[in-house]
């Protein structure tokens, strides 16, 4: 633990948060595409969120979990998965340029799995992440500024 | 340094481990006789190293603090290095000032009349 | 510094609490910056009652002297040293986790945050008065 800790693990918040804003931002952005390159509608992505933590070299396998008190470095993003789970919406349009030929489904239009209320949801607490680790990275400056002025 | 004195004895003579002590069957005039030291007890001359030592020290500390926080940024904090130099500061000054009194008693001492 | 014991001794005491500050606002910084991930527990910082504990001990004589040992040679008797009190980052799982797992309360953390800058700051301003007094006595 040393000086830079505090502004490291804020900074790593930060990274994540914005990777993350961005990822909604493009989820809401394609809400409505029908068709992209690889055929098929849009699947919305999301994220993945990994706490970060050193790694020790050797850890007892007799240890429990809530014994290990490693002060974590803050947050990773391991991997953008694009959602293939989630139903796609289906909206009844025969006109429509791609809506489906053959099958069960014919004449149904696949509109993307993206629900815009979850997604404004995510929005608004990822950006109070953002601003509470913004509050976390002032907080450090200011602490470390008014403890060089000690003996002046 | 203080020690013994073989002055002349009819008295008995006790060989210990230390210097030989002597218990004289009268006492020699005073100015003859060294002041025996209580054990433990440290000279002015030994009190004063030893607090010049202590701020040396203090002061080595601090530059290695120092040293520590530019080549290893993450292992020593900021108050650790401002609180480290404030020290060594403080205990040069509080041995100037000791020194500073000291010459002064010493000289106004010297030049009684 | 010999002269000084009691400077020695706040210092001690005043050093030991930035340090832990600081670390208590490491801590908090995680837990902010794992506000969302899934499955990960906030951590908390135990300081502040153990030196209590060690203070307390210095006041209370014990009933018994300090030389009743077990028989193999142990005391049953060690007071705290306020020397040897270190803080301990527990993992607080007890809490109540939100629907993925996830129990860091944001706004919470945020108050620990902003607490814990006023009490290192303040602690500054205390070793700030130290350094002043005998710079005081000392011109």
């Amino acid at each position: 633990m040393g000086m830079y800790t505090a502004l490291n693990t804020a900074g790593s918040g930060l990274t994540a948060e914005r990777t993350r804003l961005d990822v909604i931002a493009n989820n809401l952005a394609n809400v409505d595409t029908t068709r992209t390159p690889q055929g098929g509608p849009f699947r919305r992505s999301r994220v993945v969120f990994r706490p970060r933590v050193s790694q020790p070299y050797w850890r007892s396998p007799f240890l429990p979990k809530y014994l290990e008190n490693q002060i974590g470095k803050g947050v990773r993003i391991t991997g953008i998965q694009k959602d293939y789970m989630s139903k796609t919406r289906l909206v009844w349009d025969p006109t429509h340029p791609d809506a489906i030929k053959t099958g069960p489904q014919k004449g149904y239009v696949e509109y993307p799995n993206v629900n815009v209320v979850s997604e404004m949801v995510d929005m608004i607490s990822a950006s109070r992440s953002y601003e509470a680790n913004v509050t976390i990275i002032n907080g450090a400056k200011s602490m470390f500024l008014k403890a060089l002025d000690i003996g002046r | 340094m203080p020690g013994f004195y073989n002055t002349f004895t009819s008295g008995v003579f006790r060989h210990k481990t230390g210097p030989i002590q002597v218990e004289p069957k009268y006492f020699k005039p005073f100015s003859l006789q060294k002041q025996a030291a209580k054990p433990g007890a440290k000279s002015f001359g030994d009190v004063l190293a030893g607090a010049l030592k202590g701020v040396n020290d203090m002061q080595m500390d601090a530059y290695r603090l120092t040293q520590k926080f530019i080549t290893e940024p993450g292992s020593v904090d900021v108050h650790d290095v401002t609180l480290g130099t404030a020290k060594a500061n403080l205990s040069l000054s509080i041995t100037k000032a000791l020194f500073d009194r000291a010459i002064r008693a010493y000289n106004e001492i010297i030049n009684i009349r | 510094m010999h002269f000084t014991p009691a400077f020695d001794r706040n210092m001690t005491i005043l050093q030991k609490s930035l340090d832990v500050s600081l670390l208590r606002y490491n801590v908090i910084a995680n837990n902010i910056a794992n506000s969302e991930t899934p499955n990960f527990k906030r951590s908390v910082v135990n300081f502040e009652a153990q030196l209590k504990r060690a203070l307390d001990a210095e006041k209370v004589k014990p009933a018994f002297p300090g030389k009743l040992k077990y028989r193999r040679g142990v005391s049953f008797f060690t007071p705290k040293s306020v020397d040897t009190v270190q803080p301990k980052v527990v993992l607080d799982y007890l809490t109540t986790a939100k629907n993925n797992g996830n129990n860091v309360d944001i706004d919470e953390e945020m108050m620990n945050a902003v607490s814990t800058q006023l009490e290192y700051q303040t602690i500054l301003h205390a070793v700030n008065n130290e350094f002043m007094r005998l710079n005081m006595v000392l011109r």
